[in-house]
């Protein structure tokens, strides 16, 4: 039985060592830990807006965060585990912290002539906290009778295609007397290695077949053509899913969505790095099809943005 | 004879620069004139967002060159319609707001819509008030459209004091018979210099209207003074009453019954007191001063704080 421990923890080292030195050259996927929408509703940490009619709930993390030292607790003891694994953890609570000081300093940054800092909505809509990696977080406290146990849930949500990549979660041993902190702490230990080997084998399927991304394909309305205007003798969305199967790791991608003004490419495999041996993401391969639709014969004019390491949006037409 | 000097002498001064040393809000005086009116919304406006848009619209208002008071009978007002309102979940919190801001120009006192315009804006904050704020910055004050808007807006202010000349004049002079002298020379010195024509007219009924305002002035303070003095006959009564005297015209005709008046305080002072109590009589206005004076009038009235009630009804 010992030899049998020795040899699986051994095996684990390996593994990871082989994970890790693999990272350490390509673009590492972040994680972060979130309570989940449940976690925050049951513990009444929601904001309620009216959102033309409709109530809507909202997570409020941050008082969340002020508020609840049970979640800090948990945090804390997911976050050390995660490094200690070599996996790059954010803290949400220090990530939205940097994101007012920014937001501060932004506003009162200015030049000597007296200009601003330029920020359109889109670029304020995309300082809020991130990572390729949401781990989410639920837990509750179980009583029965005098004893009480902890429920415990932890998700791997890939924050670009939306899959669960690990899940864990389970009820921990009942307790007479221990604090619900120490109970999560316990659950944590106890279920945080199932969690781990579920993000090894995304992590694997990455390394194997490629990073998987999302493609949007949009257009400006200000812009005459569209999707279908023809290119050639050939319409202009088969010329883009003709370069997304050319460019794609073993041709796999899926063309979920389709029209004359939009189309929405998922489950794109690309290669973790260029031929130049450049660790790549969704932005870096998707710059390769924003040149050839810039370029002749079709020379349009478009826009490129990214969401972090898996998501990339082409918008045609303007800039 | 005298009466002709003034009126000749107060159209030579309107239609000149205004004294350089005259409160600023006066030199809007003879200006096309705007205010700026947030009526209430159909979604409800924050406070710090509604601050935000008034003060837009008053930069409308001044990079335009329009002059800008509160209660003024020509209004530039605003109709927000949220046209997308998403609240996301992310930490923090963001509200992404797209906004058609309707912008009109008209007549708020009859409800006569001159001109209008839409400006589309999109604003993103971590709560309501942020969003609509941030959308509201995004107004570009030097839009085409928008300087279309304030030009065909302003052509219609002028054309409706070209044709209701008359009857801004006939109006002042009503306000004047009846005690509101304050007010008639206010609307009359509001006739905009554009306006060639009833510029001229209603400046030459200006003098007239002011004469009468002293006059009445004059005799009401000398009463009020009076009762003061005879509350208190002694040094600070004396005080007390000079201070509501100083405030009379000395173009009034009752001044020499004020003359009168000091004079007799300064004997009964020295009489109880033993002690000299010397008045100093306003100095004799000089004809430029009784059109400065004028002015002046118009900008305390407007600088009165009341109540107006708009009516933009069926502007959008």
């Amino acid at each position: 039985m010992k030899r049998q421990i020795i040899k699986a923890a051994l095996l684990s080292l390996m593994i990871l060592g082989a994970i890790t030195s693999g990272y350490s050259q390509a673009k590492k996927p972040t994680l972060m830990v979130v309570p989940s929408d449940v976690w925050c509703n049951t513990n009444g940490y929601m904001q309620t807006y009216d959102d033309q009619g409709t109530k809507v709930k909202i997570p409020d993390y941050k008082r969340a965060f002020q508020e609840n030292s049970d979640l800090l607790a948990v945090i804390s003891k997911i976050n050390g585990v995660m490094a200690e694994r070599g996996f790059t953890v954010k803290n949400m609570e220090s990530v939205v912290k940097t994101l007012e000081s920014e937001r501060a300093e932004d506003a009162v940054l200015t030049s000597k002539s007296g200009a601003g800092v330029s920020e359109s909505p889109m670029d304020k809509l995309k300082k809020v906290a991130k990572a390729d990696i949401i781990i989410q977080l639920t837990w509750d406290v179980l009583r029965t009778g005098p004893k009480k146990s902890v429920r415990f849930t932890l998700q791997g949500l890939d924050a670009y295609t939306d899959k669960e990549v690990a899940t864990a979660g389970g009820t921990g041993n009942p307790s007479f007397s221990a604090e619900t902190a120490v109970l999560l702490e316990e659950a944590v230990a106890d279920k945080i290695d199932n969690f781990n080997a579920g993000l090894q084998r995304h992590f694997d399927d990455m390394f194997a077949n490629g990073r998987e991304i999302i493609i949007r394909i949009k257009k400006f309305d200000s812009w005459k053509n569209d999707l279908e205007t023809e290119y050639g003798g050939k319409e202009l969305n088969v010329i883009i899913e003709d370069w997304v199967r050319a460019n794609s790791v073993k041709g796999r991608f899926s063309n979920s969505d389709a029209t004359e003004n939009m189309m929405l490419f998922e489950q794109v495999r690309i290669p973790l790095y260029d031929a130049n041996g450049n660790a790549i993401d969704a932005r870096a391969f998707t710059r390769g099809l924003q040149k050839m639709l810039a370029a002749a014969p079709y020379s349009i004019v478009n826009k490129l943005t990214a969401k972090g390491l898996g998501q990339a949006v082409i918008v045609l037409g303007e800039k | 004879m005298k009466k002709l000097i003034i009126s000749c002498l107060s159209l030579l001064m309107f239609a000149g620069a205004y004294a350089q040393n005259a409160p600023a809000r006066s030199n809007d005086r003879g200006r096309v004139t705007l205010a700026a009116y947030i009526p209430d919304q159909a979604d409800e406006l924050p406070d710090a967002a509604r601050n935000m848009l008034a003060n837009k619209l008053n930069q409308i208002i001044s990079q335009n060159g329009f002059g800008g008071e509160e209660g003024e009978r020509f209004i530039i007002t605003a109709n927000v319609v949220v046209v997308t309102k998403n609240m996301l979940s992310t930490a923090p919190p963001m509200t992404a707001l797209t906004l058609d801001v309707n912008l009109y120009i008209g007549d708020g006192y009859e409800g006569t819509k001159f001109a209008s315009t839409a400006v589309s804006v999109k604003g993103v904050g971590e709560n309501l008030a942020k969003a609509y704020i941030n959308a509201f910055k995004n107004i570009n004050l030097n839009d085409p459209n928008l300087q279309a808007f304030v030009d065909k807006g302003k052509a219609k202010i002028i054309s409706y004091y070209n044709t209701h000349c008359d009857v801004i004049i006939k109006q002042a002079q009503t306000l004047a018979s009846t005690g509101r002298g304050d007010e008639a020379i206010y609307n009359l010195t509001s006739v905009p210099k554009a306006c060639v024509n009833c510029y001229g007219r209603a400046m030459a009924a200006v003098p007239a209207i002011y004469k009468k305002q002293i006059e009445k002035d004059c005799a009401t303070k000398l009463n009020q003074a009076k009762n003061v003095w005879a509350a208190n006959q002694d040094i600070n009564g004396a005080n007390a009453a000079s201070e509501v005297l100083s405030q009379i015209d000395p173009q009034a005709s009752c001044y020499k019954d004020v003359k009168v008046f000091v004079a007799q305080m300064a004997k009964r002072v020295k009489e109880i007191d033993n002690r000299e109590w010397n008045f100093k009589l306003q100095e004799q206005k000089n004809d430029m001063s009784i059109i400065n004076a004028a002015r002046d009038v118009a900008v305390a009235y407007a600088a009165q704080p009341r109540t107006t009630v708009y009516n933009v009804h069926g502007w959008w």
